[in-house]
């Protein structure tokens, strides 16, 4: 079983941060049960689709395990595991795939400091949540709009 | 844009950890929804990047191999399709039909292969008459996350254009003589849809085909007139050695089943065939635009043997051969000395003294006449080319004259020469 050089950095990144959370308190069991699953989830099976489904999953309770005890710790889990996500596929990730990791890692930072120093959590995160959904199906939307439009019969 | 299973879960996942943070109150759980929501945001920008990267070097070149076709008929479409491919992406693309239309195979949607190359054959048939023309493509995108179609019909992916003609419509047979004009008493089999010309009714005109705008308009009748769609069925000559070249049983073979086949394959193309077997100027068998192909084979096999030739054309030379000869010699004879000088007043002579008499064969009328009377563009010539092909010659002649293709056809014979040249014909073809 071959592991992509990419999610298997991602990974040991996820794993390590959860490790070095262990010193910050809280349930340490969680936390390593938490980095076995997701560590079994991302190299468990491989070879279809399935496998970007079980990495989140499995990383998204390491995420909740490690943000418990410290926020930012889970922000850079987050990060290591939508990398190994990106990176795990059937395709090589490109240069356009690690520019769009960059840009997520900057905008999931600025929600994470966002919701960290927030009074409440349930306002800002809808906000944020709404806006970047927002953001998102306009901006695929007018792409597409313009896609149609510029292949569309009767044009020269 | 559909998304996939992926997807489906990421998003499933991402309301079941946005529920838990609004329930628990708990910042790590809407830390982990925010980042699934963000990271489904991420995929879709890139899926819509890569589909515009592909629309944008999408190339489509499509051929047909018949641009005119009658209702109910087929042409057969070759789509050549190249991409720049995506890694990480799955491409496909379906040819959209035009209205009117079917495919009688499923040709027409293919799976682009990993070089972005996709190559679809298949068989349009065309139900409605009318100009039918291809409308575009169809570029179905897919990675594991998303999906999408995009009709591309725009000028560069649209095209060629089908002209159908109706179904066959059976005219009357009429006689005209009008305006110092003679038309033809022939029955007009079918007709087409274009407008050739609106002229008044006459006696025997299809009421169908009545103009009843224009009819009201000036109160008198007219009628349309419609283009059809034209035939024209080639000429196959069949030159029979005589009994005295001594040619194989094979070669003779060779060459009337060659004959044989190009009359049946003409007739299955055009329809119809005109057959004219020759033994050098002797005239064995004419058949004009002759629909039944078994009876072209009677003709052909009842000669296919070598003939007794009655009438020989001894190296016979026509008139524009003649004079050519003369001018050929004239310049000989201001450029040379002696014997050789002499010679060549001999025969500018003795070709001087032919053109004075009127004497023209019957063969040359026969050909004349008979490439007046059909209408004719191209002409397949089977002959060995042995001894006298004087007639031969005579023929391409005349088909030259009036524009007509001709193309020789030979066997390959072992001590026969075969000569590679017929003046005013296509180089000699040689059959196996």
């Amino acid at each position: 079983m071959t592991v992509p050089r990419g999610k298997a950095l991602f990974l040991a990144a996820a794993i390590g941060i959860a490790a070095l959370s262990l010193t910050g308190g809280g349930d340490p069991l969680l936390r390593i049960l938490a980095a076995a699953a997701f560590a079994a989830g991302a190299l468990l099976k491989r070879g279809t689709d399935d496998d970007t489904i079980f990495t989140l999953a499995t990383g998204e309770l390491l995420v909740i395990a490690v943000a418990a005890s410290s926020f930012i710790a889970g922000f850079l889990v987050q990060c290591a595991v939508i990398g190994a996500a990106l990176s795990g596929g059937r395709a090589p990730a490109g240069r356009g795939d690690a520019a769009i990791f960059v840009a997520y890692c900057l905008i999931a930072l600025a929600g994470a400091i966002v919701l960290d120093r927030a009074n409440q959590i349930l306002l800002p995160f809808l906000a944020m949540t709404a806006i970047v959904a927002g953001a998102t199906v306009a901006v695929t939307g007018i792409a597409e709009l313009r896609e149609r439009r510029k292949y569309a019969g009767g044009g020269t | 844009m559909e998304p996939q299973r992926p997807t489906t879960a990421i998003g499933v996942m991402a309301a079941l950890l946005m529920a838990g943070a609004v329930v628990l109150d708990d910042p790590a759980a809407a830390l982990a929804a925010f980042s699934l929501v963000l990271f489904l945001a991420a995929l879709a920008i890139r899926f819509r990047q890569r589909v515009a990267r592909i629309a944008a070097s999408v190339k489509v070149e499509r051929v047909t191999n018949r641009k005119i076709i009658p209702q109910g008929g087929t042409s057969v479409i070759l789509t050549t399709f190249a991409s720049r491919p995506e890694p990480g992406t799955a491409v496909s693309v379906r040819e959209i039909l035009p209205p009117g239309s079917s495919a009688v195979s499923s040709g027409h949607v293919m799976p682009v292969s990993p070089d972005g190359s996709a190559t679809l054959l298949y068989n349009l048939t065309a139900l409605v008459p009318g100009r039918l023309g291809m409308p575009g493509i169809v570029l179905t995108v897919a990675d594991p996350f998303f999906s999408a179609d995009l009709a591309m019909e725009s000028a560069p992916f649209r095209g060629p254009e089908l002209d159908v003609h109706p179904h066959a419509t059976y005219e009357r047979s009429r006689k005209r003589n009008e305006d110092a004009t003679r038309e033809r008493n022939k029955p007009s089999v079918s007709r087409g849809y274009h407008l050739r010309s609106v002229r008044e009714y006459l006696p025997g005109d299809d009421i169908r085909t009545v103009d009843w705008k224009m009819t009201a308009k000036y109160q008198r009748m007219f009628i349309r007139e419609f283009t059809s769609v034209e035939s024209v069925p080639p000429l196959v000559v069949l030159d029979i050695p005589g009994e005295e070249s001594g040619v194989s049983d094979e070669a003779l073979a060779v060459l009337v089943n060659g004959a044989n086949q190009e009359t049946a394959a003409a007739i299955r193309r055009f329809g119809s065939v005109s057959l004219l077997v020759i033994s050098g100027i002797n005239v064995l068998s004419i058949l004009l635009e002759e629909r039944n192909a078994p009876r072209c084979t009677g003709a052909i096999l009842d000669a296919a043997h070598p003939q007794v030739r009655l009438h020989h054309a001894y190296r016979w030379k026509n008139r524009a051969a003649l004079h050519a000869t003369v001018r050929t010699c004239r310049r000989a004879v201001s450029r040379e000395e002696g014997s050789v000088r002499h010679f060549h007043a001999r025969i500018a002579s003795v070709c001087r003294r032919s053109l004075a008499g009127p004497y023209v064969p019957v063969f040359a009328i026969q050909v004349a006449s008979l490439l007046r009377s059909v209408h004719l563009t191209e002409i397949y010539l089977y002959s060995l080319f042995e001894g006298d092909d004087s007639h031969v010659k005579e023929l391409a002649a005349q088909a030259q004259e009036q524009q007509i293709r001709v193309i020789p056809r030979t066997v390959a014979a072992k001590d026969a020469m075969t000569p590679r040249e017929l003046p005013g014909a296509d180089p000699v073809q040689v059959i196996a």
